[in-house]
């Protein structure tokens, strides 16, 4: 009588969390673009940031570096309700340099992040 | 007898519990807390700074008082408000709310930045063009 007054409890809570819901966490990367050799700020890099979802959904944003190098850019993931961390990725691209891709970026809702890429020339 | 002294001090003890709660303070009193929010404005597709927008935050409170802080952001996009929330006793964390417009763009509204006294919070905003 136990057993089966339990295992129906297990699966009625079972049921109210519902995991497969998604939410967005949003955060912001930004930082400065130098040169590994003379360590001036590089302008005018385009610079691209993925947003990882659990879902098929990916985030892109993306900018040119200003006159310092500095960029600043949003990433969002989307992902299932028993997750609060997302993850992005950032690229830079400039002509004479070799591409630079960051480590997964780790962050939570709100989240500002300061990543200082160093590019290697070609 | 011995029941008689255990009863004793059973009644004594629960007598000494209600006086020593009233005693204590009552939760209703109240107190502020102060924050800072700060950071830059960004247009959401150029990502440059939006010089002139004007910044407006909110401070909520457990009682009808609540307080706000405005200012413009200057040629870096940038701004600076300050925030309070008064609130009972029993309550250490206070809750505002940022809205930022600029003609031409969509007005921005944060969600709740919730903070605990002398917090100092960033929150860079990207305003849509309209």
């Amino acid at each position: 009588m136990i057993l089966i007054v339990v295992v129906v409890f297990y699966g009625c809570s079972d049921k109210v969390v519902d995991n497969t819901q998604l939410h967005a966490v949003h955060g912001t990367v930004r930082g400065n673009v130098y040169d590994s050799g003379t360590k001036h700020p590089v302008p005018d890099a385009k610079v691209v940031g993925l947003g990882f979802s659990d879902s098929k959904y990916q985030s892109f944003d993306s900018c040119i570096t200003d006159s310092n190098g500095f960029y600043i850019l949003q990433v969002t993931s989307l992902l299932y309700r028993n997750h609060d961390t997302g993850h992005a990725g950032l690229e830079v691209y400039k002509e004479g340099y070799k591409i630079w891709m960051s480590n997964p970026i780790y962050f939570h809702d709100q989240d500002i992040i300061e990543i200082i890429p160093f590019l290697d020339k070609q | 007898m011995k029941k008689i002294v255990a009863l004793s001090l059973l009644f004594a003890l629960t007598i000494f519990h209600g006086c020593h709660k009233k005693s204590v303070e009552p939760d209703n009193r109240l107190h502020l807390i102060e924050g800072t929010i700060w950071g830059n404005v960004y247009d959401a597709i150029s990502k440059k700074p939006i010089f002139n927008a004007r910044v407006e935050a909110t401070g909520f409170s457990d009682v009808d008082h609540w307080s706000s802080d405005s200012c413009y952001t200057d040629s870096n996009g940038f701004y600076i408000v300050q925030v309070n929330s008064l609130l009972y006793l029993k309550n250490t964390t206070g809750a505002a709310d940022l809205s930022i417009s600029k003609n031409g763009y969509k007005s921005w509204i944060s969600r709740t930045i919730f903070y605990q006294d002398q917090d100092i919070k960033e929150v860079i905003a990207f305003l849509e063009k309209q």
